[in-house]
């Protein structure tokens, strides 16, 4: 197989690149742009690999999306710009995300050479970002194009949020993840604090006494949801401590997860998938997916579900899991029955109804439950002041990620609920930054030439 | 306009452009509007599309453009049997004021042809009142421009050239005189040279190419057709910019006058080639008509990112820079020993290599029992022909220098 591996990613080479950037038909007001959350420039992005211009394919990108790479490889993109290419008509839709990715790789591998100092002025209003994952990372990024100081707040040791403690090495590398994000916290005005977490080590006031004009919050949400029945038994696994286990061990000197040989993941998201999949590769010979939906309903992408089938996973799908309970010599009895759906398209718990007769027992010496996750409890202390729905989610106008408290902004999964994309959370990062930008009396950058880059970034 | 803090400023004829890259003479400057949403995109300047005298009959002839394609590369080149604009001097010296006063920092060109010394010298005249930074004199027209047999260009008659170009030169009070040729000549050097002698200040090369772009073979028609019948269309595209550069670079070495450049560019790539072979500014039709004004953009940002990483400060250190480079056959080495090497990681088997070096080489690559190209160092004389096969990049040329010749 043809291919460049960069910090850690497999990539296009540039013959394939320019190949592919040759099949795209630079369709007007193209519907790929209109079907990405974070409206990228498609057309203009290829055009420029197809006119021997990387640099500029990738700062066209990242004018809306500063995760250019990290998205072009884990976007659902059949779901997006490349469900909408119209070259679907032709059977062939442009494989956009690996041009996307390539882009991003092609300017690690080549870094920019010049160093030009720049950069926000002493005098710039000073924004806390909290939360160094998609969301935190996209608003930072709008915050410092637009002259404003930032300091990014992070709970964990390292940046990435989901990006660095869920998503498993061996879809995202973690080698690429600090490739792609390290040179937008190096950038002048940009201040990362790790290890510091609102509501264990500061609160919104400290922020706002410690003369923060503003406050993005892009806290994620950390805690796994439970189910009734199965989470309270002991030994049950939550997806997102184990994923964060996994990510630990093989990105930062962790022990490694334990998983026995029978493994039982619940729940049908990418969350699910990549529970199985580190699962697989942490020891486990049997890997079962017990999931509401069908393979065409589970959130989770085809390739995903593909790429699991094929290393080993198999998938018990529109059934649910009614008790669990503790057999002898330490493993689980698990007992299940086929659903249906009382409406037909809405895959959601409440629609599911039970079939009788299709009940059957499963055996695993593992239960990873992953049906969501929910706000830390020390966060939802920390903001007890603003308006959360009844999930617990931060409530904001959807325009500029305002909440209910002058000043304090929001979005990712802290506001808009878990299972959905990377490239939504950096939408709604970067809309909030140019929201809280313009708060503060900024102006967004303007002009065909303004630089993307603010001047001095070099990696 | 300032590209990532590059300064992109060129001077052409005493004429300051932001950076290099103008619209020629052709469709996308035969409209006011067209030539502000150019301007508005950020081209730097635009040479409007020839005009002539009030009277002059412009018979246009539909459908007029053909191309060629290359595989599923469309306009690999771009034919056209247009001629000059319908638009005659009083209607493009209301363009002329009309972008002068709307975008004073922007270049605004006229491109005139005329028939007799007075029309020629009433045009250069009446635009330089309009406000035109610099006048063009189309001596190229591929469908006939005043040469000296009908369908003959002006600028394939030395005596034409300098006669025509010193009447526009003494009529022109204020503009730099440009003077646009053909590549369609024997000797582009003795044409530079009669320009040089009729006193014009510039040279804008080259003009499209006399060409037959094909045939609807079923029918016979060759294209574009206009009724089963077609002429000979002028070429244009990315097919064409080879001879643009060869064109180019016997000028520059030959003739000290200044030289815009166009014919064939598409990318900011191709556009420092036009640079390096001695042109100063570039100007832009088919890949502009290909894929719209904001082609800009890409060109822009390629030449800043370019001079970044190269380290190059001024567009003006580029110009030329490549001619000494440029020599006859007899001046290249001939003690170099180059041989082909494989990326394995790269091939995919297909050994197009084998093939072409078989019948079109040495018979130097072998292919072995897993499909990988062997290279057969006694036979390789490193003519490089796989190198130019390869769909995948994965062969280069080892180059070394020899103690003899071989």
């Amino acid at each position: 197989m043809v291919q460049q591996v960069v910090a850690g990613l497999s990539c296009l080479v540039p013959a394939q690149a320019v190949a592919e950037a040759h099949r795209c038909l630079m369709c007007h007001d193209a519907p790929c742009t209109a079907a990405c959350p974070a409206g990228v420039d498609v057309m203009h992005f290829i055009r420029a690999l197809r006119f021997d211009n990387p640099r500029r394919a990738l700062e066209v990108i990242r004018r809306t999306n500063v995760l250019a790479g990290i998205c072009g490889a884990v976007c659902p993109k059949e779901r997006l710009c490349e469900g909408a290419c119209l070259r679907n008509a032709l059977r062939d839709p442009i494989r956009i995300g690996a041009l996307q990715t390539f882009a991003a790789a092609h300017e690690m591998a080549h870094p920019r050479r010049a160093a030009r100092a720049g950069g926000p002025s002493s005098d710039a209003p000073a924004v806390a970002v909290v939360g160094a994952g998609p969301a935190g990372l996209a608003a930072t990024d709008a915050l410092v194009r637009c002259g404003a100081r930032v300091t990014v707040f992070e709970a964990r040791e390292a940046p990435g949020g989901m990006l660095a403690y869920g998503v498993p090495e061996a879809r995202m590398p973690y080698a690429f993840v600090n490739a792609e994000v390290s040179p937008l916290l190096a950038r002048p005005g940009v201040e990362l604090t790790p290890g510091r977490a609102l509501g264990r080590d500061f609160s919104l006031d400290d922020l706002f006494s410690r003369g923060f004009r503003a406050v993005f919050l892009g806290v994620g949400l950390w805690k796994a949801a439970r189910l009734a029945g199965v989470s309270e038994v002991p030994g049950v696994l939550h997806a997102l401590p184990f994923l964060e286990a996994a990510a630990r061990h093989a990105r930062f000197h962790g022990p490694p997860p334990a998983v026995g040989p029978r493994c039982l993941v619940i729940g049908g998201g990418s969350v699910a998938l990549d529970s199985a999949e580190v699962a697989l590769r942490s020891g486990a010979r049997e890997v079962e997916v017990v999931c509401l939906e069908n393979t065409d309903e589970m959130p989770a992408t085809r390739e995903d579900i593909a790429g699991a089938w094929q290393r080993g996973a198999r998938f018990f799908n529109r059934r649910r899991v009614t008790r669990l309970q503790r057999g002898p010599d330490a493993f689980f009895l698990i007992e299940t029955i086929g659903i249906r759906w009382k409406e037909p398209g809405r895959f959601v718990p409440d629609n599911a109804e039970d079939l009788p007769g299709t009940e059957a027992r499963l055996v695993a010496d593992t239960v990873i439950v992953a049906i969501g996750q929910a706000p830390d409890p020390d966060v939802v202390r920390a903001l007890s002041g603003l308006k959360r729905d009844a999930r617990g989610l931060v409530q904001v106008d959807p325009e500029t990620g305002a909440t209910s408290v002058a000043g304090v902004f929001a979005g990712g999964d802290c506001a808009s609920g878990c299972g959905r994309t990377v490239v939504a959370s950096v939408a709604e990062g970067r809309r909030a930054g140019l929201a809280i930008a313009a708060h503060l009396g900024l102006r967004p950058p303007t002009g065909p030439y303004e630089p993307a880059l603010p001047r001095g970034v070099v990696s | 306009m300032k590209a990532y803090g590059m300064d992109l400023s060129v001077n052409f004829c005493g004429i300051r452009f932001e950076h290099p890259f103008l619209l020629s003479a052709a469709p996308p400057t035969d409209d006011l509007d067209m030539v502000r949403r150019a301007f508005d995109a950020g081209w730097a300047g635009a040479v409007l599309k020839t005009t002539s005298v009030e009277g002059t009959p412009v018979p246009l002839k539909y459908p007029m453009i053909s191309s060629t394609d290359l595989g599923p590369q469309r306009v690999a080149s771009l034919g056209n049997i247009d001629l000059i604009s319908e638009h005659h001097i009083d209607v493009v010296e209301r363009r002329v004021e009309a972008l002068k006063r709307e975008y004073p920092d922007h270049v605004v060109a006229a491109s005139i042809m005329g028939s007799r010394q007075e029309d020629w010298q009433t045009l250069v005249q009446r635009l330089e009142a309009a406000g035109a930074d610099f006048i063009e004199c189309s001596f190229s027209c591929p469908q006939g421009s005043m040469g000296e047999r009908p369908g003959a260009m002006l600028a394939q008659s030395l005596a034409a050239t300098e006669r025509v170009a010193g009447w526009v030169k003494a009529a022109a009070r204020r503009c730099p005189v440009v003077i646009k040729i053909t590549p369609q000549v024997t000797d582009i050097v003795e044409v530079a040279q009669a320009v040089q002698r009729g006193g014009a200040d510039a040279i804008c090369a080259s003009n499209t190419i006399p060409s037959l772009p094909g045939f609807d073979v079923a029918t016979r028609t060759p294209s574009p057709g206009l009724d089963g019948k077609s002429t000979y269309s002028g070429l244009s595209g990315p097919a064409i910019k080879p001879i643009t550069l060869r064109t180019i670079a016997e000028i520059a070495r030959a003739v000290p006058l200044p030289i815009t450049g166009t014919g064939g560019p598409t990318t900011w790539k191709d556009a420092v080639e036009f640079l390096l072979v001695g042109a100063r500014t570039v100007q832009f039709a088919t890949a502009v008509m290909h894929h719209g004004f904001d082609l800009v953009e890409d060109l822009v940002d390629g030449l800043a990112f370019f001079m970044e990483d190269a380290g190059i400060e001024h567009v003006s250190d580029l110009v030329g820079a490549a001619l000494p480079r440029l020599r006859g056959h007899e001046d290249l080495p001939g003690d170099l020993r180059a041989r082909s090497e494989v990326t394995e990681a790269l091939c995919v088997r297909c050994d197009l290599c084998h093939v072409a070096c078989r019948d079109g080489g040495h018979g130097a690559i072998q292919v072995d029992s897993d499909r990988l190209p062997r290279i057969d160092e006694e036979r390789c004389v490193g003519c490089g022909l796989c190198v130019r096969v390869c769909p995948t990049g994965a062969l280069h040329l080892k180059v070394e220098r020899c103690a003899q010749p071989s």
